[in-house]
């Protein structure tokens, strides 16, 4: 009995279902501005219905979204400052590269730093070597002035002297008159000149040059710059105490004259 | 003539039916306003009396195509719409056998009353493009038309 009371329930079910389908296609298939209006309202209520699982969706969206945004900011920071390094790295070889053509007499090796105490505190190491064609006493300076000499050389970096060793000497012109006398380093950037003539008349602020008599070091390349200078009677040259033009402390790049 | 008179068969609401595409045509129509015109619907009433006595699954089938020829002779641009009202109504209007026992009179006109005014509210909903108070009066007073000439048919005819 209630199986028989199912069926016919399932039979009214069955008839209503389809006849509203094959009714609503029917209605639906008709092009009229009345049917396109009712299509509009269906769309808009059913993106209404939806809306709670889409609003849901678009939460979980958002969180998996900020997650990677925030990934990509920190990775866009880290470009950006990479970006701002090549654009300073980017200005300084072209201030090199100026420096470079305003020596055009010189062959001029770039080279990088690699170490600067690595061994010593008067030493450097540099990314050239004898593959690049560098050799032993060659001249090292960068854009202010002498910075040393290579002493040791591998096949693809070499160590160089700088010009604050102890043990570093240099001739120099000094003076209006261009009188040699010899640059030795006293502590940090200081150095002093050694053997000029007390009648040499001295400037402070003057520059040093190298005098161009020693094979290794070629002629007029800056060496210093006159600070102070003393006439002790009791000597028979004049104390100058001159400071090194070279950024010994901030060197990034460098020439080795070849 | 077995068929024709058959309790299950649907020869004679068929045959009926005829009558009243017949007699819809030169039914009275009561004009509210230009536009507002308030109409018979002969099948409507005879849907309602037919769920309330048939099986619903054939009066279904019957209101699905009572629907149709509606909808080709009144408003051939939404053919469809009259079909699905209908028979959403005649399902509705076939749960008042179910509930006979139950509810009073009155209830039953009530539950009536809003099968009528759901009926020509989703009709008239198509076709309006902005919905005012003045509508619903008019669905309103359609709908106890409607009702009333069911009531008047009732005791007259279905008795």
């Amino acid at each position: 009995m209630v199986s028989n009371k199912l069926y016919f329930f399932k039979k009214d079910i069955i008839f209503l279902l389809l006849a509203i389908i094959i009714s609503l296609a029917i209605f639906f298939s008709n092009k009229s501005i009345y049917v396109e209006k009712i299509e509009k309202e269906v769309i808009d209520f059913v993106g209404y219905i939806y809306y709670p699982k889409i609003w849901y969706q678009n939460i979980l969206l958002v969180k998996t979204e900020n997650e990677f945004l925030n990934q990509k900011v920190v990775q866009l920071n880290l470009l950006n400052s990479k970006l701002e390094n090549y654009k300073k790295e980017n200005i300084e070889l072209r201030k090199m590269l100026d420096f470079k053509e305003s020596y055009l007499n010189l062959s001029l090796k770039p080279a990088n730093k690699v170490n600067h105490n690595f061994s010593s505190i008067y030493s450097m190491i540099i990314n050239v070597g004898f593959n690049d064609d560098i050799n032993k006493n060659q001249a090292v300076i960068d854009m202010s002035g002498l910075v040393g000499k290579t002493i040791s050389i591998g096949e693809n970096a070499s160590k160089v002297q700088l010009i604050t060793d102890k043990n570093f000497a240099v001739s120099v012109k000094v003076g209006k008159e261009m009188l040699l006398s010899t640059f030795k380093p006293l502590h940090g950037k200081y150095g002093y000149l050694e053997g000029v003539l007390k009648s040499l008349e001295l400037n402070e602020g003057d520059i040093v040059y190298t005098s161009g008599v020693s094979e290794i070091y070629p002629s007029d390349l800056p060496v210093a710059k006159i600070i102070s200078f003393k006439n002790d009677p009791d000597k028979l040259s004049q104390d100058v105490i001159v400071e090194i033009l070279a950024d010994i402390k901030n060197l990034n790049y460098v020439f080795v004259i070849q | 003539m077995f068929l024709l008179f058959n309790k299950n068969s649907l020869i004679f609401p068929i045959f009926i039916s005829f009558f009243l595409i017949l007699l819809q045509g030169f039914l009275p129509t009561v004009i509210l306003a230009d536009g507002l015109v308030v109409t018979c619907d002969l099948f409507l009433i005879y849907l309602t009396w037919l769920a309330l006595n048939k099986k619903l699954y054939q009066i279904i089938v019957f209101a699905f195509f009572i629907g149709m020829f509606q909808d080709l002779v009144i408003q051939p641009e939404t053919v469809g719409l009259y079909s699905f009202i209908k028979v959403i109504s005649v399902y509705f209007i076939n749960y008042l056998k179910k509930v006979a026992s139950l509810w009073n009179e009155l209830i039953k006109l009530l539950y009536l009353f809003i099968v009528y005014f759901s009926h020509y509210f989703l009709y008239h909903y198509v076709f309006i493009n902005e919905f005012t108070s003045i509508f619903l009066v008019y669905i309103f007073l359609e709908s106890v038309f409607n009702l009333i000439i069911f009531i008047i048919c009732d005791k007259i005819f279905f008795n």
